[in-house]
């Protein structure tokens, strides 16, 4: 086909493409947000009763009734005195298990039903900090910095760290540690909620908008919750804010325009909440939520009915620990939690729970190094190796060279891979262990990968046969089972001479993911192990391949456990489940996307390893936790996920 | 003086034929809608509106960024759905539908080079402009959406 005759096909094609345009779409009022609710907007009945108690709970704001308490003030709400009633709807009844802690310069007030109405009862402990809360065993506690009780105790407060805005996490009232539990802040610190054996809150990324937070019980960071119902960082000023977990961790919820967003079961529901521009703060339970106003009166609302209470008084609200069991609570016998004792700063004796959960390898001039987050760095081999790659066994496979080697002055034997059994050992020739009645088979070896799949612990290998610039025979990449020392070829004509491929990644789902190149022409490689189902492109949403391109799309990655894939687009990391999906997390990474040679996907972090790009010296490898914003860079030239 | 809203409404209404037709070559006429609607309501949502210097090419790259979106979506899903796919179905009729297919092999982006190269005739320095990218990256993406339709209409 000439050139004009395709274009002329190509106008055509145009023209056809675009006969059936609709109508242009009106717009909704330009200047109004758009809400699109999941659910119809619900009203509740009472909301002429929440409108009478507002009046009612501020009509009696300045009488105090004591009680035969004597020490603390009781304040009854008046609403039986009111001459409003209504004749149509019932009036609501403040729910006899719903009990709130409001917190104010009027100090710590309880809200608890009593009768058919509401009670009021301001306690004589003072208000430290400003918020309190109610514990399970009815105890009221407020403290500087206070930032959230869990039910095991254990608090979460703000603070300061070389600095910076910190979060630190240690028991009610004890001692604070040397080390924050996290650091997710550029600006003031967002109050965190902490479920059990979870937190969930927000904080800010490098370059500007927040992220939620929330860590899962094995201490990880996981942003699934939140993607999975749409909210994808970074987020703007009109997205979801107030991210929030009940003390049991069942329930998260969070706010978006005037659209509460409750997940306490599949699928997420939503409820809707009136003028949700002025909610400053939410707090939940596994029955209710309480929005908090800043200055304002907040709003309870009942997760399973959506009926909504109004807070009878302002002021910041928390909801009760306290097991709706009917029994009183002895707030009048609690001392105030003091606040953190910051002249003794012993070392840390809680483990973080968020934000520094990695473990890798690092390979460089100085050996083999395991560097986990947290614990001592660990001295594989002080000999320089150009790879290093954790075996399930928990062994390390490393090559003093890999691969062919261009300009470099290797041999073959060099590239063969060793195993170092722990620490210190001496690297023995794997293919010796493994194959000891066979001659291994001359080639160039590059070790990409290993993982346990199936119950077999795999190791992923290629084999070049180039020589003198040409193919001798067609390279092959093939899995060795590290137990019986099977070998089974995955590709058995793998690149060659100006061609190849970045490092795969082997995943324990047996999905081998990466990307091969020809020359200037880099394309994505996606294969699996059993001949399955592999992700595609269409998948991904990018192209089969791009030519001569340094920030087209590159570097897909899966993740050890199989759940997730990864690559750059220009200075985004892109993340996507590996099951499917709409969901499309993308992380500005700026600098540190560029000339990245690998690209490895942990659990809330990435490690990324870098080419020479002309320099004299390979810059050294870094992890980024992409969703706290956080990176640390690394020894050596190289760097492999450890477990 | 007008407002910001009214601004709005004044640029929507005088450009909203032309981006519904954008973005139907973008995503089809079934998305199409929506895509204007989500990207107009985005793009005056935004507080970067007041400082926009080209309205007009900001909006049409506000309909390509949604439309990158909205095909990722569909991408995926389309290979779900073609995974469980019952073969045999027939070839459509409808030449737009034909066209859409086509259109469909390409990256969003580069539909949104084609679509102004051979709708609105033009140049890749003007489509650079419109799009807010290098007159390299239009030739680079037309040369790459032209050699992918040559295949597909060869082998029709």
């Amino acid at each position: 086909m000439s050139a004009d005759n395709l274009d002329a096909r190509l106008k055509a094609l145009m023209k056809d493409a675009v006969a059936n345009t609709p109508t242009a779409p009106a717009l909704p009022p330009v200047g109004t947000a758009v809400v699109r609710p999941l659910v119809p907007r619900r009203r509740p009945a009472g909301l002429v009763w929440a409108a009478i108690g507002v009046a009612a709970a501020a009509a009696v704001a300045g009488v105090i009734a004591w009680t035969n308490r004597t020490d603390t003030h009781r304040i009854v709400a008046a609403t039986s005195t009111s001459d409003q009633t209504p004749t149509t709807v019932p009036a609501p009844t403040w729910p006899q298990d719903l009990r709130v802690v409001i917190a104010s310069d009027r100090g710590i007030e309880l809200a608890t039903a009593e009768g058919t109405g509401l009670a009021v009862t301001r306690l004589e402990q003072p208000l430290e900090g400003d918020v309190a809360f109610e514990l399970p065993d009815g105890t009221v506690v407020s403290a500087a910095d206070l930032m959230d009780v869990g039910l095991d105790g254990q608090a979460l407060y703000a603070g300061t760290w070389a600095g910076f805005h910190a979060i630190f996490q240690y028991p009610l009232g004890g001692t604070r540690p040397t080390d924050p539990l996290m650091i997710p802040f550029n600006g003031e610190p967002v109050r965190l909620t902490y479920g059990t054996g979870q937190l969930v809150g927000e904080g800010t990324l490098f370059d500007g908008g927040r992220t939620p937070i929330r860590t899962t019980q094995d201490n990880q960071f996981d942003l699934s919750t939140f993607l999975s119902n749409g909210v994808v960082a970074p987020l703007g000023d009109a997205d979801a804010r107030l991210f929030s977990v009940s003390p049991t961790g069942r329930t998260i919820v969070w706010v978006q325009g005037n659209t509460l967003t409750v997940l306490d079961g599949h699928p997420a529901r939503t409820l809707t909440v009136t003028d949700g521009a002025t909610v400053t703060e939410l707090d939940v339970s596994d029955t209710y939520v309480a929005l908090t106003r800043g200055a304002g009166m907040g709003t309870i609302i009942d997760l399973q009915s959506g009926d909504d209470y109004d807070a009878p008084a302002s002021g910041r609200l928390t909801l009760s620990m306290r097991p709706a069991d009917g029994s009183e609570p002895t707030p009048d016998t609690t001392p105030t939690v003091p606040g953190p004792d910051t002249s003794t700063v012993p070392p840390s004796t809680i483990n973080p729970i968020w934000g520094n959960g990695w473990n890798v390898l690092t390979i460089g001039d100085d050996g083999v190094r395991q560097r986990p987050s947290l614990g001592e760095e660990v001295v594989w081999t002080t000999e320089p190796m150009a790879t290093a790659i954790m075996a399930p066994d928990g062994s390390i496979i490393v090559q003093r060279k890999a691969g062919y080697p261009g300009a470099e002055t290797h041999e073959m034997g060099d590239t063969l891979p060793l195993r170092i059994a722990a620490p210190g050992a001496e690297p023995q020739d794997l293919f010796e262990l493994m194959l000891p009645a066979a001659d291994p088979v001359a080639g160039w070896y590059t070790v990409h990968d290993a993982a346990l799949v199936n119950g077999r612990p795999l190791l992923l290998v290629e084999r070049q046969y180039v020589g003198n610039g040409v193919d001798t025979q067609a390279g092959v990449l093939f899995t060795l089972d590290l137990d019986s020392g099977a070998t089974v070829t995955v590709v058995d004509s793998f690149g060659g001479w100006e061609a190849g491929s970045s490092r795969l990644h082997l995943s324990e789902t047996g999905l081998i993911i990466g990307e091969t190149y020809s020359e200037v022409v880099e394309s994505f490689f996606a294969v699996a192990l059993d001949g399955g189902w592999t992700p595609s492109v269409a998948d991904l949403g990018v192209e089969p391949s791009y030519s001569d391109c340094s920030d087209c799309p590159r570097r897909f990655t899966i993740s050890h456990d199989g759940t997730s894939l990864a690559w750059l687009d220009g200075t985004q990391l892109h993340v996507v489940p590996v099951a499917g999906g709409d969901m499309d997390l993308t992380y500005e990474l700026g600098s540190a996307a560029i000339g990245v040679a690998d690209l490895a996907i942990g659990d809330g972090f990435v490690v990324l390893t870098y080419d020479a790009l002309g320099q004299p010296t390979v810059p050294t490898p870094q992890v980024v936790l992409y969703a706290a914003g956080t990176q640390q860079p690394l020894a050596g030239h190289d760097a492999t996920i450890a477990g | 003086m007008m407002t910001a809203v009214a601004d709005a409404n004044e640029l929507y209404r005088r450009h909203a034929d032309e981006l519904t037709r954008y973005a139907t070559a973008l995503v089809g006429p079934t998305d199409a809608p929506d895509v204007v609607v989500d990207a107009m309501m985005s793009a005056f949502g935004s507080p970067a509106w007041a400082g926009v210097q080209h309205p007009r090419a900001y909006l049409y790259r506000a309909v390509l960024h949604r439309a990158q979106s909205v095909r990722r979506s569909d991408a995926r899903r389309s290979a779900r759905e073609a995974r469980v796919a019952t073969r045999g179905v027939s070839a459509p009729a409808d030449p737009s539908i034909d066209a859409q297919r086509a259109l469909a092999e390409l990256s969003a982006q580069q539909r949104a080079v084609v679509y102004l190269t051979y709708w609105d005739d033009l140049t890749p320095a003007q489509v650079a402009d419109l799009l807010g990218v290098s007159e390299g990256t239009v030739r680079k993406q037309l040369a790459r959406g032209r050699e992918q339709l040559r295949r597909i209409l060869d082998e029709r």
